[in-house]
């Protein structure tokens, strides 16, 4: 198998600047492995910030759109209010 | 067989804990070395020839198992799985006081020749690759597709399906 390796068992105390199991604060470079169900959770986690940031955007977009067909409306009654008076002044 | 049958006394202990008789897939052995109180870390600091280690020291309860952090996420898992045979090996051993084994890849350690590495090898296979779960699925002619079932890579599947007589 591929994953056969050698093995080097010794009873020798451990360097004394060796990090200490459960004592000694984890040293840089190395991080606790995760279970699949972790990683998993951490990927779901992920994925929803992700969709909430989607939807964060959407809203923004939704909002910005209202605005602009507001604007719209708006313009439109403007100018129909002038066309109508243009009209009532070039019938006079 | 010893470490077969050690493999799978492991998973009815720490791993099918919901009454079942069968292996969930794919097993985690990071949570069973957790379940054993084994502490687990990748490190980004291991030269490239070591794979990961096991080590316990006198004085300290729980042993840790460093793995190499570029590796795979399924060579970690097999790493894991071997240091957690050797971890088994030392505790009905009854060994005490501080030990460490250090996993190195070399043509040497590929040939397994040590017996703690061969039963740590076959340990890791019948952990990951349960017997009786590999058998009831070898009817699936896909290996990457059962590779996948069993979070192993190709070549591990492939080798366990040979060992097995399956292939």
């Amino acid at each position: 198998m591929s994953d056969e390796r050698v093995s080097d068992s010794s009873s020798e105390e451990l360097p004394a600047s060796a990090p200490k199991p459960g004592v000694d604060a984890t040293p840089p470079g190395r991080e606790l492995a995760l279970t699949d169900a972790e990683i998993e959770r951490k990927s779901r986690l992920v994925d929803l910030e992700n969709k909430e940031t989607a939807v964060a955007k959407l809203k923004t977009e939704v909002d910005k759109l209202a605005e602009e067909l507001a604007t719209e409306k708006d313009n439109r009654s403007l100018r129909y209010g002038i066309a109508i008076a243009a009209l009532v002044v070039m019938t006079l | 067989m010893e470490a077969e049958k050690d493999a799978w006394e492991l998973l009815e202990k720490a791993w099918m804990q919901d009454g079942t008789s069968r292996p969930h897939l794919p097993v985690d052995p990071f949570a069973i070395a957790r379940k054993l109180g084994i502490q687990v870390f990748v490190d980004f600091g291991l030269p490239a020839e070591v794979s990961g280690m096991l080590r316990k020291r006198s004085g300290y309860e729980d042993p840790e198992i460093i793995l190499n952090a570029n590796d795979s996420r399924n060579r970690q898992r097999f790493t894991c799985a071997h240091e957690l045979g050797h971890y088994i090996q030392r505790t009905k051993e009854g060994a005490d006081g501080s030990w460490e084994y250090v996993d190195k890849r070399d043509p040497l350690s590929s040939q397994g020749m040590k017996p703690e590495e061969i039963y740590a090898n076959k340990f890791a296979a019948g952990l990951l690759m349960p017997r009786e779960e590999v058998k009831a699925r070898a009817s699936d002619p896909n290996v990457a597709s059962l590779a996948l079932d069993f979070g192993v890579s190709a070549d591990a599947m492939r080798f366990r399906l040979e060992n097995l007589r399956l292939a």
